[in-house]
């Protein structure tokens, strides 16, 4: 008998019947139970009610371990799943609205996938449609569905990309990761792309190189999360998606083109240990709680003319101010950090001339300090945007894995 | 020579919203795909057309019930195991929950498990074995 916070009734009963039991007798509770003392426990679950019922909860609880198993409840043998039509037919209005009450958007309006365009999008590769591609769950526990070349050309085409984006995608469809995880946390998922492809596809690596602000960047990451909601059922609030307060990054994802051309550092992709090469198409996927401006932490205060002046450029030490930033995150998914060219160049010239000697002095204890993250391997430094000024940011996200691009075209 | 770059950079990401594959701006309709016919029609009237457009889902497994298990018609003489599945928290609810059952039901053995390795760890076949032959129920928390 499971007990689980009431706040999950509804995923409990949809993980439940996908696992063969859809009527799975479970005891519900009111949450959280983290942070609270047993004396609160007791008081609030023990000697309170389920709050779905309102009946008192232990008593509720030994009735479902007695009660006799009605005749639904001792239900074997095979239970028929479907994905419904193929094809629809209506005007677009209708299909807007009919694909929203379905689920199937991020809730903004998506282009249609008529067969015309997916045939459109299917030129970007040369990969039969019908081709398994991946398997994908919102979390490991819960239950895998299949996808196709096809049915990640459809998504594409209702994000609005270009069929010369689709070799991304299915590069990315193809490791079977999600990129809007279930977990009450909140992840984030992002993709570095290394390699020509960036310029062939006009991915933007220079001023606003993260954000929403050229369309290979937005609609590759719309994709992701397209095929992650329709081609592994994530991202359905309440069942497949528990994201306490949600983060808005799970739109379109971090999506970074790492800025090569002006980097001191080798990409990305050749220090992942894979033998990836400079000039080669890979994309890397990555997990964690997203990135923010390096300015939301103290230790990157420029100062200001009003409290004791500017600091001084020779004050401003960049190396330390990222390291005393990694030494407050949380280490679960490590840290990255997500440099413009002129803070990349800062570094360089502060002596870390690779990147693995920077990780490598951020991993080490100042005098006095204990070990925070122990390996270099768990900060991953990332160089893209403008050389407009010195901004960068912080978080923390780990490489999950890479692939390569080219095999998908 | 970085200027030019920029400038051609900027060129292609806004191309990409007027000529890419998707039509935006000939279509009027999200949908885009008409009839030729219909094309060189007002947008608010070609909207009225009908299109067939691909359903986007992928496939789910298919499903085996399974029956629960078979429940005790008393808790007298019996075993319950609680098993904590290793979320924070998780073991003083168990803990509460046995403290309740030791008031209320004086006869039944009670018995608490940590599952090895916590939440994330692979289940634990030597202890899924135990309760299949000690244990007359299980209790498991938290699902959160």
């Amino acid at each position: 008998m499971p007990l689980v916070l009431y706040d999950f009734a509804t995923q409990q009963a949809e993980v439940a019947a996908n696992n063969g039991m859809p009527r799975l007798r479970s005891q519900f509770i009111r949450g959280p139970v983290w942070g609270r003392t047993r004396a609160q426990i007791r008081r609030s679950i023990i000697e309170g009610s389920n709050p779905i019922t309102g009946r008192p909860g232990m008593t509720e609880l030994v009735v479902k371990l007695t009660d006799p198993l009605t005749d639904e409840e001792k239900k074997a043998g095979d239970m028929k799943r479907d994905s419904g039509p193929a094809t629809f037919t209506d005007t677009p209005d209708n299909l807007q609205r009919m694909f929203l009450e379905k689920r199937w958007t991020d809730f903004l309006p998506v282009i249609l996938p008529t067969e015309e365009k997916v045939e459109e999008m299917l030129k970007g590769t040369s990969h039969d449609p019908e081709e398994a591609l991946g398997r994908m769950s919102p979390n490991s526990p819960s239950e895998y569905w299949t996808y196709t070349v096809r049915t990640a050309a459809i998504n594409a085409v209702m994000a609005g990309c270009r069929p010369e984006y689709l070799p991304i995608i299915l590069a990315v469809g193809s490791t079977g990761m999600e990129a809007i995880n279930v977990s009450d946390s909140g992840w984030v998922a992002g993709l570095v792309i290394n390699g020509a492809i960036r310029d062939e596809i006009g991915l933007n690596y220079e001023i606003g190189a993260v954000g929403p602000y050229a369309l290979a960047n937005t609609t590759i990451g719309r994709a992701w999360s397209l095929l992650s909601i329709n081609g592994g059922n994530c991202g359905k609030a309440g069942t497949t998606y528990m994201g306490t307060v949600g983060n808005p990054m799970n739109l379109i994802n971090i999506v970074i083109a790492e800025n090569e051309r002006d980097s001191p550092f080798e990409p990305l992709s050749t220090r992942l240990g894979k033998g990836y090469k400079r000039g080669q198409n890979i994309v890397s996927l990555l997990s964690g709680w997203g990135i923010l401006s390096s300015k939301n932490w103290k230790f990157n205060d420029w100062g200001s003319p009003v409290d004791n002046g500017w600091r001084k450029p020779e004050d401003l030490n960049f190396p330390q101010i990222i390291k005393d930033i990694i030494n407050v995150q949380d280490s679960l998914f490590g840290a990255c950090a997500i440099l413009s060219p002129p803070i990349a160049n800062f570094v360089k010239d502060a002596g870390y001339d690779t990147v693995e000697k920077f990780t490598q002095w951020l991993v080490t204890p100042g005098a006095g300090q204990p070990p925070h993250l122990l390996r270099p391997g768990q900060i991953t430094v990332i160089v893209t945007g403008g050389s407009n000024n010195n901004y960068w940011s912080m978080g923390a996200m780990f490489v999950n894995t890479s692939v390569e691009i080219d095999p998908w075209r | 020579m970085n200027v030019v770059k920029k400038n051609a950079s900027r060129r292609e990401f806004v191309q990409g919203i007027t000529t890419g594959a998707m039509g935006l701006a000939a279509g009027g309709c999200l949908g885009g795909a008409k009839p030729a016919a219909a094309q060189s029609r007002p947008a608010a009237q070609a909207c009225t057309d009908k299109i067939t457009v691909l359903n986007p889902m992928g496939e789910a497994p298919a499903v085996r019930l399974k029956p629960q298990a078979r429940r005790m018609d008393t808790l007298d003489g019996k075993t319950i195991y609680f098993m904590n599945y290793g979320y924070p928290g998780s073991d003083n609810l168990l803990y509460e929950a046995m403290d309740w059952f030791k008031s209320n039901h004086p006869k039944t053995t009670l018995e608490y498990r940590l599952k090895p390795g916590g939440m994330g760890a692979p289940e634990d076949p030597a202890l899924w074995e135990e309760m299949n032959q000690k244990a007359d129920a299980m209790i498991i928390g938290v699902g959160h």
